[in-house]
């Protein structure tokens, strides 16, 4: 109840000064706060980055580790496939060679090639011809030649030329 | 929530103004949770508000901005009604120019507008937060006893006499008394008395006014209806036979400045003296015989007051020494609740 003849106003605390005073405090509080919080931020996002980074660095790693592999099984194959084109190039300076064998009066009508020998089957005049003419030079190559003879019309003869290099273990043992 | 905070940091600083007829009285309390710190009270030999004043106030007041500044009402135009309605209250004054302030519904305390503006005019570079009337300290230092019946209280400032006539708690008659104006005045004094139908010749001098206060056989106050139809003639025969009386009591003064409390007291019994037979003869008031009488002394009467209206008036009055400044200041307390 008051008594009095004027009215107060109630007195605040909040002066003009310390309004002033308050407002740089949390100015600075908010700074601090914001400068804080950008920093948290900051070390969240590097963090974040630096888990990121170092995923990618296993992943890169795993990737390059499977890209050795793929070179070192590329390598192989290249390896392999050089092998395998001298192989074939030996193989058709053989077969050229093995063809340049061959005489005009025998005609080869079929010739299987082996790893480790080579048939021929064909058709000859006569037995002579062939062994002459032929199988010769075949000796010559192969360390085993096998002949097989069996007639056909108008008095020529069917053969079979079966002829075997040695392995190099059979060689060995040979030697 | 925050302003609570901040405000348990600060200490509430309460200030007093009082003014009397020669000083400014400053107190200064410093108040913090429900206790007093410190106080201060210091007298200023001036009544004019200065800047002496102002810095001894500003010195406190700056310590927090908690700091409310309180005045006792010097007006002289100042008084209580025995209602509070607007109507009723021109029966007993013109209230055109007044400010009123309704205590608890039950009866009114005004002052001149005027006043109230002049006051938050010379105290603007302060700020004043607070105008009591003397009657709402009355009210409170005799909360309790305003509950008796036909009880009067009197509030003893330097300057004034606040007199109230209290039944149970309703009040029936108020009167601001200024000694000055009564001491300077003596013939206007005197012309109230006439007015009370004292039927006094004009010129008649202190001594004779003092006497004529005395009205002998006071015992007759308790039948009410008696006062009206007391002889005038037998009032100024009494009037003639009192100066002896007062003489010889002012004779008993060792020194001048008993003299000088001696004739205060007297003027201040006059003043009661005066007050009530108006309370008595005024038709506007209820008149009822008062048993008690209650006097709040804030400038340390001495006991010759006492004995004036012991022996003149038949009272028993029952004298309190009171802390003006101290009253001033919780009531300050009391309008932040």
């Amino acid at each position: 109840m008051s008594y009095s003849y004027i009215q107060t106003k109630r007195k605040s605390v909040f002066t003009s000064e310390m309004q002033l005073l308050l407002l740089f405090f949390a100015i600075t509080v908010s700074m601090l706060f914001t400068t804080s919080a950008f920093l948290f931020f900051k070390e969240f996002h590097f963090q974040y980055q630096q888990e990121e980074i170092s995923q990618k660095e296993q992943q890169l790693q795993i990737e390059i580790a499977n890209m050795e592999k793929k070179i070192a099984y590329i390598q192989e194959k290249e390896k392999q496939a050089e092998k395998i084109f001298t192989q074939n190039n030996v193989l058709k300076d053989s077969i050229t060679n093995l063809f340049d064998l061959i005489p005009e009066r025998i005609t080869i009508s079929e010739a299987k090639l082996l790893s480790n020998g080579l048939i021929f089957y064909g058709i000859t005049p006569n037995k002579d011809v062939y062994n002459f003419m032929l199988q010769a030079p075949l000796r010559s190559i192969f360390h085993k030649t096998y002949s097989s003879f069996y007639p056909y019309e108008n008095g020529w003869l069917r053969f079979v030329s079966t002829n075997y290099i040695k392995e190099d273990k059979e060689l060995i043992n040979a030697n | 929530m925050l302003g609570k905070l901040f405000e348990s940091l600060y200490y509430k600083v309460f200030v007093s103004i009082a003014l009397t007829r020669s000083e400014t009285i400053v107190y200064i309390e410093y108040f913090d949770r429900n206790k007093v710190v410190q106080n201060f009270e210091k007298k200023f030999e001036t009544t004019v508000f200065n800047d002496k004043i102002a810095q001894y106030i500003k010195q406190h007041t700056n310590q927090t901005p908690l700091h409310y500044i309180a005045l006792l009402d010097p007006s002289v135009s100042q008084g209580a009604v025995p209602t509070c309605d607007a109507k009723q209250m021109r029966y007993y004054t013109d209230m055109s120019f007044n400010k009123t302030v309704c205590y608890q519904n039950r009866w009114a305390y005004y002052t001149s507008m005027s006043t109230l503006e002049e006051l938050q005019n010379v105290y603007k570079e302060l700020g004043v937060d607070f105008i009591f009337s003397p009657f709402v300290l009355l009210a409170q230092i005799y909360k309790e006893k305003l509950t008796m019946q036909m009880v009067a209280v009197v509030l003893v400032e330097d300057n004034f006499l606040s007199l109230g006539v209290f039944d149970k708690e309703e009040l029936l008659f108020a009167q601001h008394l200024d000694m000055e104006y009564s001491s300077d005045n003596d013939e206007l004094v005197i012309d109230d008395e006439d007015e009370l139908n004292f039927d006094l010749d004009g010129g008649i001098d202190l001594d004779e006014v003092d006497a004529l206060d005395e009205l002998g056989d006071l015992e007759d106050f308790g039948d009410i209806e008696d006062l009206d139809a007391m002889e005038e003639i037998e009032e100024f025969d009494e009037v003639i036979e009192t100066p002896t009386k007062d003489k010889k009591l002012f004779d008993d003064m060792p020194n001048a400045s008993k003299e000088e409390g001696f004739s205060e007291d007297y003027q201040r019994f006059l003043l009661i003296k005066s007050a009530v037979h108006q309370f008595y003869n005024d038709d506007k008031y209820e008149s009822k015989f008062i048993e008690h009488l209650y006097i709040a002394d804030s400038v340390g009467v001495s006991d010759d007051l006492k004995r004036y209206l012991e022996e003149e008036m038949f009272l028993n009055p029952v004298i309190r020494k009171v802390d003006l400044m101290q009253e001033i200041c919780d009531l300050s307390k009391g309008e932040l609740k």
